[in-house]
């Protein structure tokens, strides 16, 4: 029997005589189709929901009758629902807990005392276990928001929803058109020393708006604000308001404008900025402009917009599925689960889920909050370590602790503890055995396949090139590009006129030169003789050259192969300059990829290929198999084509500081690929190059790169 | 160290009792790091020597001086240890002047050993002293000198039996140095209670000290030595319906038994509140459990002792139930009820759990194999059993007052005791009570001989080796001392003995009256005993010339009990001060349960390979320890959920504004 009618303690609360205490007020409230009742406390602005059943209770308490009477007519009520005494008890310590209800005893003073100060070190303790959120409450704006609450009529009410509607409709529309410029060069304007004063100014404000923007959501239905304060989000210090008065509100529709109020506000704010960036010249306005665009639009996108952080998107999303502390009720979901499901407890814990949809959407939140969450807590003290060495590594430590080690100390603790566990070793021995084998197994035997993806772009060897070796005006395309030609094929013709005189000049003086010289031989005059000759053989010479320039304007195949030009499109008359590249002849099958490769990946690439695969852009469906002829033996930063950069599409992020060149940040592996198959390519096309490695179980994987991030950002 | 500041006012108002400990984190892990300090086998071994060195100076002083003299430095003394607490050259004059008193009022002077384990008392610890160390003698010490320095003192005994042999012992003590004595048992009538809590000194046995406790608190209006303080002054009289002057200074005889093996269950005061409904609702209840069949409407495990109603129960129980009263109509109520009529019909067994003597159902405790007078179990159990035995049914009973023996001792401010087993035990009581154990050498070396166990198929054979063993040794005018797990075996073990026609006494939970003078008589020659665990403990079995001379007494155990430590404390009925004597174990595999892996694997091996050898004999033994290592384990864990759930309810019941 797991829940048990009585409790062995219950003579020492029968007799008392509870009441509720006069300024709590009862709420009735719909969640998921099923009444609860929330219980106001004005005093402490704490709110607290409980069942019908324990409301059955809650309503006798008058302060006449006994605890024990009140229970037995409630048992008369609900028949089978009726509460055991534990549950009563656990009831009346939650209500007294709260200060909800007073009893016939006078309290106990140094009690009180005590709790107030346990309740005082709790708060100072959750600010040293989570330094990178500590909130400091300041001061309590009720006064002056009840000054000022007909402001809250104005703010929120369908006419000023419409035209809220249309400026930020109009603000996306300019966003979308003016996008080009709000995004170029994005970063480097962003962290700019005196942006990021301008932000340091701006960001304050917002925010303080966005604040008020709840406390007057609040006020628009009745309720009270009585907190407010600084937050310190990663040192960042943040206004708060504590908005829980929504609590109260009957409609979820209300709570949820109540949550969602500051995101609105600070979307109205962006559009504002919007029109003001639009409209004036560029010069301090309009970076302020600019400023508060970013912050009203990204930065509350980005935080308060995510309903998996524990912002204000959060708790819309809570009121809109109606299932209030949806975070903890899904971690404790998960819990059960995992009691029921693997470690068969059956049906002694009972799911925090009530209604049927609920225990799904608590199972999804947790799930995705807990992956978000291991994500984001990452980033950051990655952020914070790499900033402030010492500072950082504490915080990452405690962060980690709180993100997994504390689950797992109370995993740990709940295993070695609990009754129901040891009622049940061999059972739960064997769920959790069989979870921690299957990790590992998963992590540490079954091998994975393992690959490494890169970009590359289709090469041609050198002998393959067609590169012309004299300046010309094309003329004519002999053979039609594409098509197979056999070695010393002309393939195209370019003329130039300029070459044609030259020649004609050469050659006349040539003749001249010989004339000279004949009549200096017949005149004996044997200097002047001596000198012609050597100009004679300069000018030979000259023309020789000339004439080979002029041959060289029939472009000829090097080579038996496909014939491809790289020129434009219509080429002809277009003057070509000597050493351009025209083209390629290449036999089908000695093309070649060269790709790159970071400095992460090389050490697999260069110890363990299995087999290489190539996708050109072009024809993406087919896989190429390809060889691994060649690897640049150094590191080098110069990338074979710009298409492999970032800014044409591909992986490598350009080095901001050399413009003019392909020259990649951090210093990339070129290895060249040999294709097989008789298809043609595209020289300098991209392709998609995969090359496979022995298959290896994850957990390796994860240790070397968390080893490799330690050593890059923390040296570490 | 006690000091005097411990010592406040003892009056009925101001009630001093020690706050719970917190229990944060940090507190436990200096807790934690603490006990390892302070359970140290050679933790103040040298103030020891430098305090015995201290006593004997004074004692050579002593011996010159008359009574008078003595008294009138006892009482400059006493003004000293109140205005300085209980500094080591105070307390070593006080010893050396009680010592010597004793000595001229007793006639026992106090052995080095003795003088020890009083010193080692007086710090807050647990002496460990070897069985017929004489520890009667050893209390004497830090009771005196902690009612010198103004303590109410309340010396805790384990039965009503040593209560009142122990304080009529010492009175003639206590009176040469001004104190009176006061004594409770349970024969005392509340006046006198009252009485003798006003003593300085008050011999009392554990469970009527916390009954007396409960009843207070039941009494007290409100907790709060201010509140009290009012209320004492708006009526007068119910200052003088209180027992107790709140919790000084304890010391705790036989700490084991009361501190571990008895805080098992918690304490309650109940009284009879059943309505005729119920009543007819219990009825009912029994007579639909006979419907009830087992493995289809619930399951029977008879290892852990549980009943768990299936689903197929829950439907039998609503249908059968229908057109009954309006107490079946919630679903928790009467599966509840019938669970407990399952229970009663079961698990609780006649002559193991309860017995039936004058149409009653008496309670065993599974600890002593006593009765259990005026126990009964709650929420209709008891009548349950009643009904199965169909017995008059009496009442139903509800809980007014409950308390853990762990909370209870936690709450005095200064809390000591000795026993001869507990460095078993030394972590729980540093963990439960913040005592820890110190050995105390014994006076003369021990002469018990130890004679290897034996380990039978059947009980029939272990019973037949037993009257084998018994006309062995009575031929060498011996005495023996049978021990045995339950009434039932005692009841065995006497048959084959009168069978055998040899002449025995048996004690057990129907005849505990004369047990001690029994007890006491076991060691003449040809006496033979048969006795469940405990019996006449802490009664000396003075030992007849010719049994000394035979090699003293013989202890036989039959059945190991649910600890080690149980186990010694019956082997330490022989071989006391320096006498000789002898311990032997005779064992049966027959109904040994095996409730652990490595229990059952043991047995079945040991089965397999037969007793006549000595590899099976060996496993045997090793399969009954493992059983036993689980018990103690099983009641280790009960205690621990006794105490977490005393200090949880403590929590969660803070809106009571009372406690217990």
């Amino acid at each position: 029997m797991s829940a048990s009618l009585f409790s062995p303690s219950w003579h020492r609360v029968a007799d008392l005589k509870p009441r509720l205490r006069s300024h709590v007020i009862i709420n009735r409230h719909v969640f998921r189709g099923a009444v609860w009742y929330v219980i106001q406390d004005d005093a402490t602005g704490r709110y607290h929901r409980f069942t019908p059943q324990a409301y059955s209770l809650i309503g006798l308490m008058d302060g006449r009758r006994s605890l024990d009477d009140l229970w037995h007519s409630a048992g008369e009520q609900l028949g089978d629902e009726m509460p055991s005494q534990d549950e009563v008890i656990q009831l009346l310590s939650q209500l007294y807990r709260v200060d909800a209800i007073q009893t016939d005893i006078i309290p106990d003073i140094a009690e009180l005392n005590k709790r107030q100060r346990k309740e005082k070190q709790n708060r100072l303790l959750a600010a040293v276990k989570s330094p990178l959120a500590v909130k400091i409450p300041l001061l309590d704006p009720e006064p002056f928001l009840a000054r000022t609450a007909g402001l809250s009529r104005w703010l929120y009410n369908p006419l000023s929803g419409l035209i809220w509607l249309l400026c930020v409709g109009w603000a996306l529309g300019q966003a979308a058109y003016h996008w080009p410029q709000l995004t170029e060069n994005l970063a480097d304007r962003v962290l700019a020393v005196e942006n990021l004063f301008l932000i340091w100014l701006v960001y304050p404000l917002v925010k303080l708006v966005h604040e008020f923007g709840h406390a007057y959501a609040v006020k628009r239905w009745g309720g009270e604000v009585h907190e407010m304060g600084i937050m310190f989000l990663i040192f960042m210090p943040i206004p708060y308001v504590d908005a829980s008065a929504s609590a109260a509100f009957h409609s979820k529709y209300q709570r949820m404008l109540v949550s969602a109020a500051g995101i609105l506000i600070e979307a109205f704010i962006a559009a504002v900025a919007m029109w003001v960036w639009v409209s004036v010249e560029p010069g301090v306005v309009r970076s302020v402009a600019f400023n508060t665009l970013l912050i009203s639009g990204v930065s509350t996108l980005l935080f308060n917009g995510n309903p998996l952080l524990r912002f204000d998107a959060y708790y819309t999303l809570a009121d809109f599925l109606e299932i209030p502390n949806l975070a903890s009720r899904g971690t404790r979901q998960v819990a059960w689960l995992c009691k029921r499901y693997m470690l068969g407890f059956g049906d002694e814990a009972t799911s925090p889920a009530y209604g049927k949809g609920e225990g799904r959407w608590l199972l999804i939140y947790a799930l995705a909050s807990f992956v978000y969450r291991v994500f984001i807590t990452f980033t950051i003290v990655l952020f914070v370590a790499s900033e402030l060495f010492f500072v950082g590594i504490l915080l990452a430590l405690l962060a980690l602790y709180n993100m997994f080690g504390k689950p797992l100390v109370a995993m740990l603790k709940f295993l070695m503890t609990d009754k129901t566990v040891r009622r049940q070793r061999a059972r739960v021995a064997a769920g959790v055995a069989a979870l921690l084998v299957a990790v590992w197994v998963l992590l540490f035997i079954i091998p994975l396949p393992k690959m490494t993806v890169t970009h590359g772009v289709v090469w041609a060897p050198d002998e393959a090139r067609i590169i012309t070796a004299s300046n010309g005006f094309l003329q004519q395309l002999v053979v039609a590009p594409g098509s197979m030609v056999s070695a010393g094929e002309t393939l195209l013709v370019s003329q130039n006129e300029t070459l044609d005189t030259q020649v004609a000049k050469f050659s006349g003086r040539l003749k001249e030169l010989l004339v000279l010289y004949q009549r200096a031989v017949a005149d004996e005059r044997q200097n002047e003789a001596g000198i012609l000759a050597e100009e004679i053989a300069q000018a030979r010479a000259e023309l020789a050259r000339s004439l080979e320039e002029q041959r060289e304007l029939v472009v000829r195949s090097p080579a038996a192969g496909r014939y491809q030009l790289t020129l434009p499109v219509d080429p002809e008359a277009r003057y070509i300059p000597r050493g351009t590249l025209l083209g390629y002849v290449l036999q089908p099958g000695e093309y070649q990829v060269r790709a790159a490769l970071g400095q992460n990946d090389i050490e697999a690439v260069r110890s363990d290929v299995r087999a290489v695969t190539v996708r050109v852009a072009e024809d993406f469906d087919r896989v190429v198999p390809a060889r691994l002829i060649r690897e640049v033996p150094s590191a080098q930063r110069e990338l074979p084509s710009a298409a492999l950069a970032v800014e044409g599409g591909g992986l490598f992020a350009l080095d901001p500081a050399n413009q003019q060149a392909a020259t990649a940040f951090e210093p990339v592996f070129l290895v060249d690929l040999q294709l097989t198959g008789s298809a043609a390519y595209r020289v300098g096309e991209r392709a998609y190059v995969r090359f496979e490695h022995s298959p290896e179980p994850v957990g390796y994987r994860i240790y070397r790169s968390l080893r490799r991030i330690l050593l890059r950002e923390l040296e570490f | 160290m006690i000091t005097s500041a411990c010592h406040a006012p003892a009056d009925y108002r101001h009630r001093p009792e020690r706050p719970p400990p917190e229990s944060g984190w940090l507190q436990r892990l200096s807790t934690q790091a603490k006990g390892k300090l302070e359970l140290n086998r050679w933790r103040l071994r040298r103030r020891q020597r430098r305090f015995l060195r201290l006593v004997t100076e004074h004692s050579r002083g002593c011996e010159a001086e008359t009574e008078q003299q003595l008294l009138q430095r006892v009482r400059e003394l006493a003004a000293a240890l109140r205005q300085q607490g209980l500094q080591d050259p105070l307390v070593a004059e006080v010893f050396a002047i009680i010592r010597e008193l004793s000595g001229r009022t007793l006639g026992m002077r106090h052995f080095d050993s003795q003088l020890l384990g009083g010193w080692v008392m007086l710090q807050g610890r647990v002496a460990e002293m070897k069985t017929g160390e004489g520890k009667t003698l050893t209390a004497a010490l830090p009771v005196i000198t902690a009612a010198l320095a103004g303590m109410p003192v309340h010396v805790v005994t384990v039965n009503d039996y040593l209560t009142q042999r122990d304080a009529e012992e010492m009175a003639p003590l206590y009176q040469c140095f001004g104190f009176c004595a006061g004594l409770i048992i349970h024969a005392t009538t509340p006046a006198q209670r009252r009485q003798a809590y006003q003593a300085d000194i008050v011999y009392v046995t554990g469970k009527e000290l916390v009954f007396d406790y409960l009843r207070d608190q039941m009494k007290l209006p409100q907790v709060q030595p201010l509140r009290l303080h009012v209320e004492a002054l708006k009526s007068p009289r119910f200052e003088s319906a209180l027992q107790l002057r709140g919790l000084h200074f304890a010391l705790v005889d036989e700490a084991d038994s009361v501190l571990i093996d008895e805080s098992r269950t918690p304490l309650i005061i109940s009284a009879n509140r059943g309505n005729e409904d119920q009543q007819q609702f219990i009825e009912e209840a029994f007579e639909l459990s006979l419907e009830l069949q087992e493995g289809l409407d619930f399951s029977h495990d008879v290892q852990r002792r549980e009943i768990e109603l299936t689903e197929q129960g829950t439907r039998t129980i609503r249908e059968l139930s229908e057109g009954l009263g309006p107490l079946w109509r919630g679903a928790i109520r009467r599966e509840e009820i019938v669970h407990k009529a399952l229970l009663g019909r079961y698990i609780y067994q006649r002559d193991k759990d309860y017995l039936v003597r004058d149409g009653k159902v008496e309670l065993i405790d599974p600890l002593t194999g006593r009765v259990m007078e005026g126990r009964s179990w709650e929420k209709g159990l008891h009548q349950m059993v009643e009904l199965k035995e169909g017995c008059e049914l009496t009442r139903q009973r509800v809980t007014e007052a409950r308390i853990s023996y762990q909370n209870f001792f936690r709450r005095y401010l200064c809390l000591c005791g000795m026993t001869g087993t507990a460095w078993e035990v030394r972590q729980e009581f540093w963990d439960t009570y913040g005592l820890a154990v110190t050995r105390v050498p014994t006076h003369k070396p021990e002469r018990r001989r130890i004679d290897p166990p034996r380990v039978f198929l059947t009980d029939a054979e272990r019973w037949q080796a037993l009257v084998r063993r018994c006309q062995e040794l009575l031929v060498q005018n011996r005495a023996v001392l049978i021990g045995t797990g339950s009434v039932a075996s005692s009841e065995e073990a006497s048959d084959y003995l009168r069978r055998a026609g040899i002449e025995h006494q048996v004690l057990n939970a129907k005849q505990d009256q004369a047990e001690a003078e029994l007890v006491a008589q076991a060691g003449q020659p040809g006496r033979v005993m048969v006795a469940t665990n405990m019996a006449g403990r802490g009664t000396d079995i003075k030992l007849a010339p010719l049994v000394r001379e035979a090699g003293g007494l013989h202890v036989i155990l039959t059945d190991r009990y649910e600890s080690g430590r149980v186990d010694r404390q019956l082997a330490g009925r022989c071989a006391r001060q320096g006498d000789p004597g002898s311990f032997e174990m005779l064992l049966s595999l027959e109904n040994a349960p095996a409730r652990t892996l490595r229990g059952k694997s043991l047995l079945a091996s040991s089965r397999s390979l037969g007793l006549n050898n000595a590899a099976g004999q060996k496993m045997a033994l090793q399969a009954l320890q493992v059983e036993q290592q689980f018990v103690e384990r099983q009641n280790y864990l009960a205690r621990q959920s006794t105490l977490e759930y005393d200090l949880k309810q403590g929590d969660l019941l803070a809106f009571s504004g009372r406690g217990n």
